[in-house]
């Protein structure tokens, strides 16, 4: 039989690097992340290649954010994603380091909910449509825009507010 | 004006509208010079964003776990048949395995969302001096030597893993998986390759697949055209029901797509909808309405409208209701007997409440959270709202959440009133802070100033969870399981109703058609909910149950005899028995048709005919006649009415939905 599959070396290519940056930022650590990742792509090889192989990113990203949120829990760190709702309804204010470090917007969306932060990575890190995202998360696409709206309006409104207080100084 | 938190301004700006969306949204925009700048704005932080994001490292597995990956592709291309095998199985370790099964499955949803369907092997094992199990996957489709290979490189010298053999779970579903289970692991092959790591013991429990979809909507066949000389009479047991309407929506607005015909049940999508009936003003606890206009989608036919209004109870009747819902949102409550259970059982409860009672919403995941304070009825779409919003995705904390929920419940205490806390839940406490005995503690005490717990499990497969059986004991309340809808009306319509109200029971209709003036009539939907005639006058045939407020919608379509005038049409007849009768009691009433033209029905009329008509097609029934998509947006954007929860509109939304998968 044909002993490699190219399509598989191709996807790992494409998407080792954005799998990894994105389950680290569920797990916390590299290694798991890795364990994760690698778990993912064998379970991949297991796929018939037609029926994955339109929406692979979408599966992968999937298949990796179950994994890492049942680890996680498992390891006992409560700060679980909670579901939208939650976040919505969480912390409008800035976390005190995303203030701290001004307007680096890396620091600013990682003072964002959780739950917005990740529609926030997964879209404009690595690229994903609503409706992936929405098929990753099991958001609905709805609350997916609804999500990314109100975290750019948070951004928005953090990035003005650190401006103002820099600009305030005498 | 464009409100500047209308998520379709990003939607826009990151080109995510559906043309046709687009095209409507960019008409707005012209007239919007605020709302450009807003995208203009967001575009803007979306390339700084994209640009700083992209600086992040990406960092690459280790060349071992490539070399794996590699491996398995090579070997996938020689020996995998697609989807040769459709369950899971775990490895269990001595310690931390008692909920293994919730965790487990909760890990494995998205996978299968995802479209795998493959086995996986799970590995606990005990890390010497640590007392938390440490778990390693391994993908089934290695074989066993491969396995055992895993297990060891993840082990530790210090690991206390032991195998042992297999179990299956009993599971009324799994019975394809043991088989399949038989084969893979059968035989000595197996007790070698496992015992190979002797000192080493694991129990391998394989769980069933991916929760087998359980709307099992047996497709009842479309009611026909009944010949009036022959059988004059249509009997039917009322139903109360709107899932369907709930189903066909997610399938439309989550997949874009129609709903499957067999899931689409048209009265429960009439009654989903609230109509402006008049509520009795006799001794009856419901009053009747009839209706007949001419049919939109068969010219020359009659559709005859029959509404029942349940009386608002008075407040006399019950005390006031404080309830609090408890609703566990973590990630094993995300399939479709879950989560999505627990949303239209507690819309049903909600659906029966006075404005006067009190709803508030409290869950727990990974952090606890009031997601709607307690809430008057007054403002029941509110309290539908925020239930309808609720997504599960988080870990299991119950014990917070149980202590939230009784803060709130005692905050809007009503003296004298119900008072109690509904906890919904997959049993799934992996990660409680409280000890039981606390919890306990606490629920006992609650109990005791009168917040009582009602608990009802969901998803479970079958078996009751101790855990929630004994908080709801000492809560003073009752724990029940709910599979199905039809349990959670049992349960919530049924038994709540003992502290709510059900004003009338085993509520019948009977449409006696004249056959004078009939051809042929046909009962639009209940199909699953047909009464032989004679059972109307049977008191001991079980029926349907009228909550307080409840309204009940049927269709007709009918066909007149040829040259019948407008006159004397049918006469309803409808029985029902006191909430704690036991005789039935009778009301009749004659309707004659006075032969108006649907154009001059009343709003509710016209808008219950496109709701059939969207159901019809749907179904792809043979009785749809000139039924079309585009009809039935046209009736109904025709017969909004008044439409104050917005349900109307919503429902035209989703037409234009269907009209766009179609």
């Amino acid at each position: 039989m044909s002993g490699e599959q190219p399509w598989i070396h191709d996807v790992l290519e494409r998407w080792e690097g954005p799998l990894l940056r994105y389950t680290r930022s569920i797990t916390g650590d590299l290694e798991t992340a890795r364990d994760v990742v690698q778990d993912a792509f064998l379970r991949l090889c297991a796929q018939p290649r037609e029926r994955v192989e339109a929406r692979v990113a979408e599966w992968l990203f999937t298949v990796c954010r179950h994994r890492a949120l049942d680890l996680r829990r498992k390891e006992g760190r409560m700060t679980e994603l909670p579901p939208a709702t939650l976040a919505a309804a969480a912390s409008a204010e800035p976390a005190p380091t995303a203030v701290a470090e001004g307007r680096d917007l890396l620091a600013l969306v990682d003072g964002l909910p959780p739950g917005q932060a990740e529609v926030v990575r997964l879209r404009f890190q690595e690229g994903l449509s609503y409706k992936e995202i929405a098929a990753v998360t099991g958001h609905s696409v709805g609350n997916v825009g609804f999500l990314l709206h109100t975290a750019l309006k948070g951004l928005r409104a953090r990035a003005q507010a650190t401006e103002q207080v820099e600009g305030c100084a005498p | 004006m464009i409100d500047h938190d209308d998520p379709r301004l990003t939607a826009y700006a990151l080109g995510e509208l559906a043309p046709t969306e687009r095209a409507a949204f960019e008409a707005l925009l012209n007239y919007d010079p605020a709302a450009r700048a807003e995208v203009e704005a967001i575009r803007d932080l979306g390339a700084a964003l994209a640009g700083r994001l992209a600086t992040v490292e990406r960092p690459r597995l280790s060349e071992v776990q490539r070399g794996r990956v590699a491996r398995a592709a090579a070997a996938s291309g020689a020996s995998r048949s697609p989807g040769r095998l459709a369950w899971v199985a775990a490895l269990v370790a001595v310690l931390g395995a008692s909920s293994i099964h919730q965790r487990f499955r909760s890990g494995l949803e998205g996978a299968f969302d995802a479209g795998t369907d493959e086995i996986e092997t799970r590995i606990t094992s005990k890390i010497g001096g640590d007392e938390r199990p440490r778990e390693r996957y391994v993908p089934t489709f290695l074989t066993e030597e491969e396995k055992t290979a895993r297990l060891l490189v993840h082990g530790r010298p210090d690991d206390e893993v032991r195998l042992d053999h297999f179990t299956t779970i009993a599971d009324p579903r799994s019975q394809r998986i043991r088989e399949l289970l038989d084969v893979e692991f059968s035989g000595e092959s197996r007790d070698q390759g496992l015992r190979r790591n002797d000192p080493s013991f694991v129990r391998l429990n394989a769980l069933t697949g991916p929760p087998t979809p359980r709307g099992e909507h047996a497709r009842a066949n479309d009611n026909t055209f009944v010949p009036a000389a022959d059988q004059p009479l249509s009997t039917f047991a009322i139903d109360v029901d709107t899932a369907s309407y709930s189903l066909v929506r997610r399938h439309l607005r989550r997949q874009g797509a129609l709903p499957p015909p067999d899931v689409v049940r048209i009265e429960e999508l009439l009654n989903a909808f609230v109509y402006d009936l008049a509520p009795p003003t006799g001794e009856h606890p419901f009053a009747a309405h009839v209706e007949a206009a001419g049919c939109p989608w068969a010219p020359g036919r009659r559709l005859v409208r029959v509404a029942l209004k349940g009386r608002d109870v008075d407040l006399d009747r019950r005390p006031r209701a404080n309830l609090v819902f408890l609703i566990d949102v973590s990630g094993s409550m995300a399939p479709a007997d879950r989560l999505p259970l627990v949303k239209q059982a507690l819309a049903l409860l909600v659906a029966q409440l006075r404005p006067d009672d009190r709803v508030a919403i409290v869950v727990y995941a990974g952090a606890s959270g009031l997601v709607l304070d307690s809430t008057p009825l007054s403002r029941r779409a509110e309290v539908l709202a925020a239930l309808e919003r609720l997504e599960a995705g988080g870990s299991t904390n119950g014990g917070a959440g149980i202590q939230l929920a009784y803060d709130v419940a005692a905050r809007h205490f009503v003296e004298g009133g119900v008072n109690r806390v509904v906890l919904c839940s997959d049993g799934d406490w992996n990660v409680g802070v409280q000890r039981p005995a606390d919890l306990e503690a606490l629920i006992a005490e609650k109990a005791r100033g009168n917040v009582f717990l009602t608990v009802l499990g969901f998803g479970m497969g079958g078996y009751r969870d101790a855990t929630l059986e004994r908080l709801a004991d000492r809560g003073n309340g009752h724990y029940a399981y709910v599979d199905t809808l039809a349990e959670a009306r049992r349960v919530l319509v049924d038994q709540l109703q003992g502290t709510l109200v059900t004003i009338a029971k085993d509520v019948k209709v009977q449409v006696a058609f004249d056959p004078a003036r009939v051809t042929a009539w046909r009962l639009i939907g209940y199909e699953n909910r047909l009464l032989a005639a004679r059972d109307f006058d049977d008191d001991r045939k079980d029926a349907g149950e009228l909550g307080a407020g409840h309204a009940v919608t049927a269709l007709y379509e009918v066909e007149p005899a040829p040259g019948a005038a407008p006159g004397p049409l049918l006469t309803l007849r409808l029985r029902y028995k006191e909430p704690e009768g036991q005789a039935s009691r009778l009301l009749e009433a004659a309707f004659a048709d006075d032969g108006r033209a649907f154009d001059r029905a009343s709003a509710d009329l016209r808008f219950a005919a496109a709701v059939a008509a969207f159901g019809m097609v749907l179904r792809e029934s043979p009785h749809r006649g000139a039924s079309t998509l585009a009809l039935v947006e046209d009736l109904a954007g025709g017969a909004l009415g008044r439409d104050p929860h917005g349900q109307r509109s919503e429902f035209l939304d989703l037409v234009r939905l269907a009209r766009r998968g179609q």
